[in-house]
This record gives structure tokens, C-alpha cells and sequence, in this order.
């Protein structure tokens, strides 16, 4: 019984919400995702729905109402909501309260990842009956940011990441090093250094104001952070320097490129684990950024 | 280029070659398969074990529940062994430690990481990584979840190793079936190129036989060769008899005359009448050979086929009465008495001029060969679609062991009396290709002393083939 009294209180707010919209603004229209709780309570799906535009309150209320018509209702309920500012503020009944943990994850996703697209949202608070909730170690769980929820996709359960970087590349004539702004998306299981030296090894592409300073056939054996010291270790490949360029422009590549994250200060190069062999010799220990080879 | 395709052997070759490699690729292919099945099969019961045991030591501690740095250094070793991401969640799926250290308050609430607080360890590969989830357990509460994502690249270098180097291999042996195909072509069709190479060699010098080697099909080949060679032979021996039979005919006529004519130059002042009777035999001599070279002709003609015949509906009865007229004065010389019986008048599609010829013939035969006194019976009849002349004769007959020889060319039955009878030796052979022709049937039926009946059963209606 409870149950359908929530539904038809549902229809009823979304016709009013809906005759308000018409008043209020139809000249354009948005696409939300409104997500709900997949059959077998495993993960989210979403749906999307196409709203008028109107004031960011208003845009909220309807998408309470369509979250509270696709979720699988049980006790749970909506109290009230508001903006507070850059921040959804969603008063729940005490049946969140109630729910098991993975439960209580998911619907917490279902409404973060909902109300965040609300313009002006950065925030979005759940709170119970008026009191913040606490967590399982007894604390109070803060107001959640919109990006709180880790995006999975095919690639990873932890999604890709993109970054953008500077990577140090040989300029035209090969005589010297020079900085070039890069867009690089990679598996988020992935180090950032690692996806970056992977670049490096790439080379430029249809870029031909820059060149490559690593044999492109060369394998990164391991890469490693220690503190600030970032640790590279290539296969025997990196010897076969490509034509043109010197040791000390392959080498200084690397430490430049690393050294220009914010957490790296110095780099040690390996090939196959040593830095005795080769052109390595003259490389021993931390390296850090040489700007002599920057042109 | 076309033709080089058609040759069998190269198809057979590149069936073989074709076959091999597909055959040779599948199994590499299916090799590296089961190696990377079991590689990562292998990594990941490996790093489920890892986790297990740091998840029991971590549920001992309650280690996700009190935040504490005891077990960062444990993880982060196993991250950098992993070469990959290691992340620990508590149970409210905030992140409490990331190996790469950014992760850190955000939630955790991927599918894996649901099933696997619910407690199954679940695991994901891509080409990349391998995802493995593994719970904290406490008793019957769960206290969070660890989660690796581990490198394959070492696996994935070991295969692409192992890949070149199988390519290595299957390079090899895609050269040695080249190899193979090739003998076993060259193998398989030796008894096409032996059968082949013996015909080319019989066709260059007119001898040797086809020896029946290998298979069925070129035992087959061989038998059919053989019996053509045999059927050419006989043709061939045939042709050749033929030859010296018109030699030897034509020759005798020229023989008598330069006799004759040698004779009268050879003596002085020859009387006129034994002029006039040489001149006369003479005479008789070229006629005689005239007749041969015209039958001769009428043969050649015959064998054009049957684009040689000119076809008019014609009144068998009239053409009859007409050469029994003309075969009077002969029958009258022979003392022969010449019948012809027919019941109705009958029209036939015929050629008039050739049959008109074959059926001379055959009645000018029977008035030769039948005794002075004798009777020559021509009946004509009509058998619904087709008609019938018998030529019955009360002559001297033909022996059985002759009956199948009568229709060769200058084959004569009574060789001794051949001059007296005269003819050419050809009537009957023009008479029965003429009824071949015209899709007819010609039959003897003989007794020696009795006389001879041929019959003639020729269509109404000219059957086009």
C-alpha cells in the first residue's frame, strides 16, 4: 500500500512540475541521465531524459521525481531538497539509514551522479531527517563532490585517465631538447610516468618540427617512484639511439619530461637494471632537469 | 596465364600449400592461445593467493576499519611487483589507499567490487591488465575490499616473443609444405604425365603402346587410347587395301589395252578386220575403266554425308519401271526373265539420282550372277512408314562366309569369273551407303545355288538427323 501511495505522489508532483516548466521557459531542452539500480543490485544504469530548461531548482525537483519513479521504492523516501549554494542538500527519510552498506553505496552513486548535473552543483549533501549521516566507523560521511565516484569503463574497472603533459622531444635539427604539449589517455592502472615515457618512445605524430630521442622498439622493463626519484628501466634497445641523436639528448629526455611532473624531482635510468653498460656509464645516479639541452 | 592456371598440377599444388598453411597458422595460433590462457591463469591464481594472505592479515587487524599505515608498505611493494595499481576500500567503498597515492576519500562502487564485498572474488582481463577484486573478511562481516590491477606486460612480451618465434617456425614449415606439395604433385600426377608422354611419343612415331599405370582414370585413359589406336589401324589397313584395289582395277584395263596395242604394232600388215576387232577390245577396255572412275566418283560423293543428298518426294514405282527398262537389253543378253510386282503406287523422299544408281545395281547384279534361263524378281511393298524393294534372283548365291564381305569395295565373290561378269567391284558398296544415307537398311539372304534376295527397306518420309 505504501508503495503506491508514493507512486501516485509521484505522478501528481511531476505533472506539477511539468505544467510549471511549460510556464516557466520552453524554448530549449537538455538531455539528463537519470540512474537507477540495475535487476540484480550489482551495479548502476541510467536512462536519459530529455528536460526543459528552467532554474536549477526546478531542474532538481524533476530529477528527484524521475530518480524516485525509477528506483525500486522500498521505504526509502525523499523528505526534501535544496541548493545551498554550489551544493544539493537531499533530506532522506530514515530508510537510508536502514540500508545495507553496498546498498547505501550505490543509491548514494544513483543520487550524486544524478543531481550533479544540475548546473552550479558541485556539492551534493545526503543527510537523514535533517541529521548528517554517519558512516561505519561511526563518522560523519562529508557532502559528496560530483566527481566522488570512480568512472569504470571497458578499458578498467577504474576507468582511463587523460592527462595533459609536456614532453621533451629533439627539436628539428636534433641539436637540442624542446618542450611540447601533449594530451595523453591511458588505463588508469597505468602510471602516469609510465604512460608518459610510453609517449616518449612513441615519438612525435605528423609533427615535423620534433623528433624522437628513444629507439622506438624499446621496452619499459619497470618503472617505479621512490619518494620523489623515479626509477626507469629500459630493454637493450634503448643503446640503439635513433639516427641523429646523442646520448645525452635521449637521456635527458626522459629526466626532463619526469621532472616536470610535480612530483618528481630526479630520475635514475636502467637498461635491463644496470647503469654500468654503455653510454649509461656517464649517467650514474639521480638525474635531474638539465635545461643546457633545452633549446 | 590462364592456361597456366588451368594445369592441375599447379592447382593441386596450391590446394596442398593452401591447406597446409591454413592448417599450420590454426595451430600456432591456437598454441599461443592456450600459452596465454594458462599464463594468465597462472598470474592471476598467483595474485589471488597474494591478496588473500594480506586480506586475512588485514581482517586480523581490522585494518580498513582503523586507518593505520602498518600495511602501506605491503601494498606498495606488491603494487611495484604488479607493475600496476593496488587500492584498498573500506566498507562504505571510500577509498583508504591508492599505490599511486590519488585516489585517496573517492568511492569505489564498480560491479566487481560490489560481488566481491558480497564475497566472490572476481577477476577481469584485458589485453593490458588483469582486475582482481578480492574481500576483506572478518568472520561473516566484511571489512573492504582490495583491489589489483596487475600488468600483463610480461606475459604479453613472453607471448609476442614466443610469437615471433613461432613465426619463425611456421615460416619453415610453410617452406617445407611448399616442398611437399611439390613432390607430392609431381607424385601424384606421374601417371598423367607418363600416359601423356606415351601418347606424344605414339603421335611423333607411330608406335609403342599405352601402358596402363597408376590409377583407374589413367587405366581408363590408356584402355580408351589402345582401342582408338586399334579402331586406326584398322581404318588405316583398310585404307591402304583400298588404295592397292583401285590401283590394281584401274591398272588392268591399261594393262589389256597396251597388250592389244602392242600386239597390232608388232606385226605387219595387219589384216583390217583384226584392226577393227582390237581397236573394238579397245575400246571395250576404256569403257570399262571410264566405269570404274565413274563409280569411283559416285563413292567419294557418298562419302560427303549426308549434305551430299538432294531430297524430292518421288514415285518409287516410276523409278523402278524406269530402270527395269533400262536393264532390259542386259536381262535379254543373260537370258534372264525380269519381274517387277508392286501393289500400290508408293511416294517416297528420296535422292532420285543416287538411289536410282544403288538400286541399278543391285538388279544389274542379280541378272549377272543368275543363270541363263533364270528369273529376276523385283516386289515392291509398303510397311507403314517405310517401303521395301526385294531383288530376288535364282543365281548362282553366295556363300556364308562371304555374306559379310560383299559390301566392301572391289571385293568380288567369284574372283575368277570377275572379267566375264564384268563391273567394277563397286555397286554394292555405293548401293548400301546410299540406303545408309537415307537412314534405310539394306539385307541379304543367299544360298549357293538357290540365289541371292536382297532387301531394300527405305523411310517414306526423309528423317533429318
Amino acid at each position: 500500500m505504501k508503495k503506491n501511495y508514493w507512486l501516485i505522489i509521484c505522478i501528481l508532483t511531476c505533472f506539477i512540475i511539468t505544467a510549471c516548466g511549460k510556464n516557466d521557459d520552453n524554448t530549449m531542452a537538455s538531455v539528463y541521465k537519470v540512474y537507477y539500480l540495475s535487476e540484480d543490485k550489482l551495479s548502476i544504469e541510467s536512462k536519459e531524459y530529455e528536460i526543459d530548461n528552467m532554474s536549477a531548482a526546478d531542474t532538481l525537483g524533476r530529477l528527484i521525481t524521475l530518480l524516485s519513479l525509477s528506483a525500486d521504492g522500498g521505504n526509502l523516501a525523499v523528505n526534501s531538497s535544496a541548493i545551498e549554494g554550489n551544493m544539493a542538500v537531499l533530506d532522506m527519510n530514515s530508510a537510508y539509514n536502514e540500508l545495507v552498506s553496498e546498498d547505501r553505496a550505490l543509491i548514494a552513486e544513483i543520487i550524486v551522479r544524478t543531481l550533479a548535473q544540475v548546473e552550479g552543483i558541485e556539492y551534493i549533501n545526503i543527510t537523514v531527517n535533517g541529521k548528517p549521516v554517519t558512516d561505519s566507523s561511526g563518522n560523519t560521511v562529508l557532502p559528496y563532490k560530483s566527481d566522488a565516484f570512480i568512472d569504470s569503463d571497458i578499458v578498467s574497472m577504474l576507468g582511463t585517465n587523460t592527462d595533459h603533459v609536456s614532453l621533451c622531444m629533439a627539436n628539428k635539427s636534433k641539436d637540442g631538447l624542446i618542450f611540447t604539449e601533449e594530451d595523453i589517455t591511458y588505463n588508469a592502472n597505468k602510471m602516469q610516468e609510465e604512460a608518459i615515457v610510453e609517449k616518449l618512445i612513441e615519438g612525435p605524430v605528423n609533427n615535423k618540427n620534433h623528433n624522437g630521442t628513444i629507439n622506438k622498439d624499446t621496452v619499459i622493463n619497470s618503472i617505479s617512484k621512490s619518494g620523489k626519484v623515479c626509477y626507469v628501466d629500459f630493454s637493450e634497445k634503448f643503446f640503439e639511439l635513433p639516427k641523429g641523436i646523442s646520448p645525452d639528448l635521449a637521456v635527458y629526455s626522459v629526466v626532463n619530461t619526469l621532472t616536470k611532473l610535480e612530483n618528481t624531482d630526479s630520475v635514475v635510468i636502467l637498461v635491463n637494471g644496470s647503469n654500468k653498460e654503455g653510454f649509461m656509464a656517464n649517467y650514474q645516479g639521480e638525474l635531474v632537469m638539465n635545461l643546457n639541452v633545452i633549446n | 596465364m590462364k592456361k597456366l592456371f588451368q594445369s592441375f598440377k599447379l592447382r593441386l599444388f596450391i590446394a596442398i600449400v593452401l591447406i597446409g598453411i591454413v592448417a599450420v597458422m590454426l595451430l600456432e595460433n591456437s598454441i599461443i592461445a592456450a600459452f596465454q590462457n594458462k599464463a594468465f591463469e597462472t598470474k592471476t591464481a598467483g595474485v589471488i593467493d597474494d591478496l588473500v594472505a594480506v586480506s586475512g592479515k588485514m581482517a586480523a587487524e581490522k585494518y580498513p576499519l582503523n586507518s593505520s599505515l602498518a600495511f602501506d608498505d605491503t601494498l606498495s611493494t606488491l603494487s611495484s611487483i604488479y607493475g600496476g595499481r593496488i587500492i584498498v576500500a573500506n566498507s562504505d567503498f571510500k577509498i583508504i589507499y591508492d599505490s599511486y597515492g590519488c585516489l585517496e576519500d573517492r568511492y569505489f562502487t564498480a560491479r566487481n567490487v560490489i560481488k566481491a564485498y558480497k564475497g566472490q572474488i572476481s577477476s577481469d582481463i584485458s589485453d593490458e591488465y588483469l582486475e582482481l577484486v578480492v574481500p576483506v573478511k572478518n568472520g561473516d562481516s566484511t571489512l573492504g575490499i582490495i583491489y589489483a590491477g596487475v600488468s600483463l606486460k610480461d606475459e604479453m612480451n613472453i607471448k609476442s616473443a614466443l610469437e615471433s618465434r613461432a613465426d619463425t617456425y611456421v615460416l619453415i614449415a610453410i617452406l617445407a609444405i611448399i616442398v611437399f606439395a611439390a613432390i607430392t604433385t609431381f607424385a601424384l600426377s606421374y601417371p598423367f604425365s607418363k600416359i601423356s608422354k606415351q601418347i606424344k611419343n605414339f603421335a611423333a612415331f607411330d608406335e609403342g603402346t599405352i601402358e596402363p599405370s597408376g590409377y583407374l582414370e589413367t587405366e581408363d585413359i590408356a584402355e580408351a587410347f589402345n582401342e582408338l589406336k586399334v579402331r586406326l589401324k584398322i581404318l588405316d589397313d583398310s585404307r591402304q587395301e583400298f588404295v592397292s584395289n583401285v590401283s590394281h582395277e584401274l591398272k588392268t584395263p591399261i594393262t589389256s589395252i597396251k597388250v592389244l596395242a602392242d600386239s597390232i604394232n608388232g606385226q605387219e600388215d595387219v589384216p583390217n578386220e583384226l584392226y577393227r576387232e582390237f581397236m573394238q577390245d579397245i575400246v571395250d577396255e576404256i569403257d570399262r575403266e571410264n566405269s570404274i572412275i565413274t563409280d569411283l566418283l559416285s563413292l567419294v560423293k557418298l562419302d560427303k554425308g549426308v549434305s551430299g543428298l538432294n531430297i524430292s518426294e518421288m514415285n518409287v514405282n516410276e523409278m523402278l519401271e524406269l530402270i527395269i527398262k533400262r536393264l532390259w537389253p542386259i536381262a535379254e543378253l543373260n537370258e534372264v526373265e525380269l519381274s517387277f510386282e508392286a501393289d500400290k503406287e508408293i511416294y517416297a523422299d528420296l535422292d532420285d539420282v543416287k538411289m536410282t544408281l544403288a538400286l541399278t545395281n543391285l538388279i544389274e547384279n542379280g541378272i549377272k550372277y543368275s543363270n541363263p534361263g533364270g528369273l529376276v524378281r523385283v516386289i515392291l511393298d509398303e510397311d507403314h512408314q517405310y517401303f521395301t524393294v526385294t531383288i530376288e534372283d535364282s543365281g548362282i548365291g553366295i556363300a556364308k562366309e562371304e555374306i559379310d564381305h560383299i559390301f566392301e569395295r572391289f571385293y568380288r565373290v567369284d574372283k575368277s569369273h570377275s572379267r566375264e561378269i564384268g563391273g567394277t567391284g563397286l555397286g554394292l558398296a555405293i548401293a548400301r551407303k546410299t540406303v545408309l544415307l537415307h537412314r534405310g537398311s539394306i539385307k541379304v539372304e543367299s544360298e549357293v545355288g538357290v540365289g541371292t534376295t536382297f532387301i531394300v527397306r527405305l523411310p517414306i518420309t526423309y528423317i533429318k538427323a
